[in-house]
């Protein structure tokens, strides 16, 4: 699985015009992926791809923090949820995997855990894929995001006594 | 000025300054027109002048993000050195992650040389922690599954978990008696304007490996 590349910056730009320019796309891209990855009935092998997605476009827009002004936190806030929920699902994955590996698969407690664990994939799966559906995909506010993104690049509030990043 | 490190990945188009959407993000947002979004024109501040994060220069806004990155795992590392316990590792490993993920973003105005030595600690670090964290899940799982697990199966967790944690604080030790963060820091020259450097090279890999090494060891 390759990561996508982050966008082309331009050293000669400022950061204001470089969140500008390169951040609404990578945005985009991580939505096309998810809806991609979210096509289908959600099998939690596939959502893996998006949660990495999810982490690189987070920490990515979380990077200009600075740049923008506050909204730009209930942007980081959402996809933090997104994260946190494919997180859920890869952790059940990766735990029944881990047991596995480390000879825990015959132990009573253990195979208990790992249908467990399954299940919860198997079943949170299912429930990302609507709320993807039902949060992400509609088009009103993918544009609201968009538009924030190109409009207020430029508009953070001024440099704190610590230095550009004192405030966060 | 000519871009100073260009991207030669496929893959994200990038945008533009001027406000534009690009192809990608208008299908994602199911056809936004461009002249819509009415960007505002930011000045291209010098860094001297600059009293914003926005106006900064590029180079220089991403060193000083990636310094008040460092510098948070960094204070997680200590603390994490001190009591490696479920909290302590999980902060640990986000911190590194923002730390990681930001180099990445930015990867092309650091040479490959320097990426290379700092991410190839990083990722033993983030391999330690995540052994640490997988013992920390599945002794969760359990809890959550409403399970009590057998005392073979308790003894196997315990020592997956203490073997994990000890090489953990090995690697942690080594990176305070090291200085971890300030030999990233100098390996990466985070406190150096390099924007006059790199148009030298030309967006090169390479810089004078003699003078970077004389620096990297404070000489």
């Amino acid at each position: 699985m390759k990561k996508t590349a982050p966008p082309k910056w331009k050293a000669e730009w400022t950061a204001a015009e470089n969140a500008r320019g390169g951040l609404p796309d990578a945005l985009a891209h991580f939505w096309l992926l998810g809806d991609k990855l979210t096509a289908s009935a959600g099998n939690p092998a596939d959502l893996h791809e998006l949660r990495l997605a999810t982490k690189h476009i987070r920490y990515g827009l979380e990077a200009f923090r600075s740049i923008y002004g506050r909204r730009l936190g209930a942007l980081l806030g959402e996809l933090r949820e997104t994260q946190q929920k494919l997180g859920s699902i890869s952790d059940a994955m990766a735990t029944r995997r881990w047991l596995v590996r480390e000879g825990f698969k015959g132990e009573a407690g253990a195979e208990h855990v790992m249908i467990y664990l399954e299940e919860r994939a198997r079943k949170e799966a299912g429930e990302f894929v609507s709320f993807w559906r039902e949060h992400w995909a509609g088009t009103e506010l993918r544009e609201k995001w968009v538009r924030y993104l190109v409009r207020y690049a430029g508009t953070g509030p001024r440099r704190s006594a610590r230095g550009v990043w004192g405030s966060h | 000025m000519a871009c100073l490190f260009p991207y030669n990945d496929a893959g994200n188009s990038g945008g533009n300054a001027s406000g534009q959407v690009p192809r990608a993000t208008a299908a994602a947002v199911g056809g936004v027109p461009a002249e819509s979004t009415g960007a505002r024109k930011e000045p291209a501040a010098e860094t001297a002048g600059a009293t914003r994060a926005q106006d900064a220069s590029l180079d220089r806004f991403v060193r000083e993000l990636l310094e008040e990155r460092l510098r948070r795992a960094n204070k997680e590392w200590r603390r994490c050195a001190r009591k490696a316990g479920a909290e302590e590792v999980h902060d640990l490993r986000v911190s590194l992650r923002r730390f990681g993920e930001n180099l990445w973003l930015f990867r092309r105005m650091f040479s490959k040389r320097e990426r290379k030595q700092v991410r190839s600690e990083f990722k033993a670090v983030m391999g330690l922690t995540g052994a640490v964290r997988d013992a920390d899940i599945a002794i969760e799982s359990f809890d959550k599954a409403g399970i009590e697990a057998g005392l073979a199966c308790r003894i196997a967790l315990h020592n997956a978990r203490a073997t994990a944690e000890a090489a953990l604080a090995a690697a942690l030790a080594v990176g305070l008696r090291t200085d971890v963060a300030g030999r990233w820091r100098a390996t990466l020259r985070l406190g150096e304007d390099r924007r006059e450097e790199r148009g030298q090279e030309s967006g090169g890999e390479a810089g004078n490996a003699e003078a970077r090494l004389s620096e990297a060891v404070g000489q």
